[in-house]
């Protein structure tokens, strides 16, 4: 792991991570004859040995005075050292099916000394994921399927107005507009649902 | 129910107390206020502010990266931790739907919840209701208002906290009790509306008489959701009382209570299984069960936190105690109006002290015990002992090296309540205890590269070999 102050309060880590797993648990391929003999349903299976690498990578700070920002990276990689073949080798080869690479980011800028602009912007690649329900829920019969997910990119927009910081007994008085999923991108996440499209908001916050 | 009214009634109590007193020692305060104006100035000497100019929102170090709640700012109005967590990439969002979030939704470096931890305080958040295979976290239970930070370690590095904690640890802190300068409480107000009848209020209360220390949080949360059936409702109310001890120590008791309805999202498929019921007024959704079911989950968690820290020249004392209870009704009314209603219990305690034992040593010794029962069924009980020292070996390297050793003792379920099966047919129990203890070892070393070049100021670099180990991943209660 590198910890580093780049310039000024810009801070930076970079962090590599490596798991030797013994004996990770995980669910049964739900096609498998394995899973359809359990009698509860939904079977977990002992996977010996896995190996998961990651990377994590955060940068932030103030680029200038009234311009700060925030990078985070995450990269995810599964690997079941075992035979390919049984229970456990269809259910180790899953591993590998979450999203490897995500990057979050945002820009905060104050165009006026009272008015905050926030940017967010949200990347993830593709994956695939199980999906297994129960229905009629409490029927113990399990639908299962394997559901996957393309990739997405999803920005997000504020503006933050300081109305006042003390008038009255009242302090702080702050009002917010935003705009969530700017772009409309149409994009799941992991149980096969359609995530909120464009939508609008306003907040407004004070002390006293 | 009844336990519900008794709560209610509780905070009826606790809100009474919180007007009355701000209002009855105003009047005071304007008197002495009065004669500190009557009295002669003081003519101060130079003064040298050491603080820090600027809270920041994010800070990292070496060994994890804290979130400051207050400072930190989203476009959007955040429901819950999850919608801050998520920002950083180290967080996988699972849910279904941002708009009604649910347990468990997210991932921590590509870990489900059964596999890292949650802990308010430093202490382990256990289980939320559900069913045995699931439900360990639900973040809207801890009250927003009361969030100080969020401190996010990852890995597995840190000996405080259990085996469980392969992905890291969500360590959220609440509030720290100080001492309020004037008697008037410092309140907050927050309301938000978004599209699909999304509304947020929030109002915090905090304030304190002498060394005492009061607060108070509501929090409504509502939204017609954006899926077909995905309607949620959720009122969370929490109290605490606090004493600030002498030599900066604090004694502060809290408690919780959640009242929460949410839709699961309904199968709306035009060419699915049940596209006889197709409504185009939602989004296609090919997940879901049968849109007539109309599932949805109701609760009613309460829960009981109690936080002591004092400094002694013994050392720094910490003790954390909790009791929680989270009950559910899954309801699916179709005709006959079948529903599942589960109920858990769990009490968790630890101590620890924090001291210089010699030069250059800060030495951690603890202790923390969790029971997590189902219904009064013990389901899991486990202590936990650890010692960490961290040892600046010179300067610029410094090293954490901790041992934990747990005791867990599991109660397995062996009997399916639907087929009446028995997982072990040797043994014809509905539950078989088995035991698990493991000693652990953690290590987390630092080197400042400062000293070795201009080019390297403020730069280091850390490593960190641990041991992971945990019973609970399998079948995991």
């Amino acid at each position: 792991m590198l910890t580093r102050r780049i310039w000024k309060d810009i801070n930076l880590k970079v962090d590599f991570s490596y798991y030797e797993i013994n004996d990770y648990v995980v669910s049964a391929d739900s096609k498998s004859s394995y899973y359809k003999k359990s009698p509860w349903g939904r079977r977990k299976i002992n996977l010996d040995k896995v190996i998961k690498e990651g990377v994590e990578v955060e940068i932030n700070g103030h680029i200038i005075d009234p311009l700060s920002f925030y990078v985070s990276y995450a990269y995810n990689d599964w690997r079941y050292k075992g035979p390919n073949t049984g229970p456990a080798g269809v259910a180790g080869e899953k591993l590998g099916d979450r999203a490897k690479n995500r990057v979050n980011a945002g820009l905060r800028y104050n165009l006026f000394e009272n008015t905050l602009l926030l940017l967010d912007y949200k990347y993830q690649n593709e994956q695939i994921a199980e999906v297994c329900e129960e229905d009629p829920p409490g029927s113990d019969f399990w639908d299962c399927y394997d559901n996957p997910m393309d990739s997405y990119d999803v920005f997000d927009f504020a503006i933050e107005q300081t109305l006042f910081k003390k008038r009255g007994f009242i302090k702080d008085a702050v009002l917010k507009f935003y705009v969530n999923n700017l772009f409309d991108e149409d994009y799941e996440n992991s149980r096969g649902y359609p995530m909120t499209d464009r939508t609008y908001g306003g907040a407004l916050s004070f002390k006293f | 129910m009844k336990k519900a009214l008794k709560i209610g009634y509780v905070y009826l109590a606790v809100l009474f107390i919180i007007i009355a007193i701000p209002c009855s020692i105003l009047a005071q305060e304007k008197k002495e206020a009065d004669k500190q104006e009557k009295k002669e100035p003081v003519k101060l000497e130079q003064i040298t502010v050491t603080a820090p100019g600027e809270k920041e929102a994010i800070t990292i170090t070496p060994q994890s990266t804290t979130i400051d709640v207050e400072e930190y700012k989203t476009p959007g109005t955040p429901q819950n931790i999850v919608d801050i967590l998520r920002d950083q990439a180290i967080i996988d969002f699972r849910g279904s739907s941002d708009l009604v979030q649910t347990n468990d939704n997210i991932y921590m470096r590509g870990f489900d919840t059964r596999s890292f931890v949650t802990a308010v305080d430093g202490l382990a958040v256990e289980k939320v209701g559900g069913y045995k295979g699931g439900h360990f976290v639900d973040y809207s239970t801890i009250p927003f208002g009361q969030i100080e930070s969020i401190e996010i370690i990852p890995g597995p590095h840190s000996a405080l906290y259990s085996g469980r904690s392969l992905g890291g640890v969500l360590n959220v802190k609440t509030k720290t009790p100080k001492r309020y300068e004037t008697l008037k409480p410092d309140f907050k107000v927050m309301t938000s509306y978004r599209s699909y009848n999304t509304q947020t209020h929030r109002l915090n209360l905090d304030g304190g008489v002498g060394s005492f220390i009061y607060g108070f949080s509501y929090e409504k949360y509502r939204t017609d959701g954006y899926l077909r059936n995905n309607n949620a409702d959720i009122d969370t109310i929490s109290g605490r009382f606090g004493y600030i001890l002498p030599s900066d120590g604090y004694i502060s008791l809290s408690a919780s209570y959640q009242e929460a309805s949410r839709e699961m999202p309904v199968n709306n498929d035009p060419e699915g299984k049940y596209k006889d019921y197709y409504d185009s007024s939602y989004p296609k959704t090919e997940s879901g069960s049968n849109p007539l079911d109309e599932p949805r989950r109701d609760k009613e968690p309460y829960s009981f936190r109690l936080n002591v820290k004092q400094p002694t020249p013994i050392g720094k004392w910490t003790l954390g105690a909790y009791y929680s209870h989270d009950d559910q009704v899954y309801r699916y009314e179709r005709g006959d109006q079948r529903r599942y209603k589960t109920e858990w219990n769990s009490y968790g305690a630890n101590i620890q002290n924090e001291i210089e034992l010699f030069e250059n040593h800060l030495v951690t010794v603890g202790f923390d015990y969790v029971q997590l029962r189902y219904k009064w069924q013990k389901m899991d009980v486990s202590y936990g002992g650890f010692i960490q020292d961290r040892w600046s070996i010179i300067p610029r390297l410094s090293l954490i090296a901790g041992l934990r050793y747990e005791d867990i003792n599991i109660w397995w379920n062996n009997k399916n309540f639907r087929t009446g099966e028995y997982c072990n047919p040797s043994i014809q129990k509905e539950y078989i205890k088995k035991g698990y203890h493991q000693l652990v070892p953690k290590s987390f070393l630092t080197y400042e590269l400062d000293d070795l070049s201009d080019a390297l100021r403020d730069t280091s670099i850390s490593a960190g070999v641990s041991r992971i180990w945990t019973p609970k991943s399998y079948c995991q209660i």
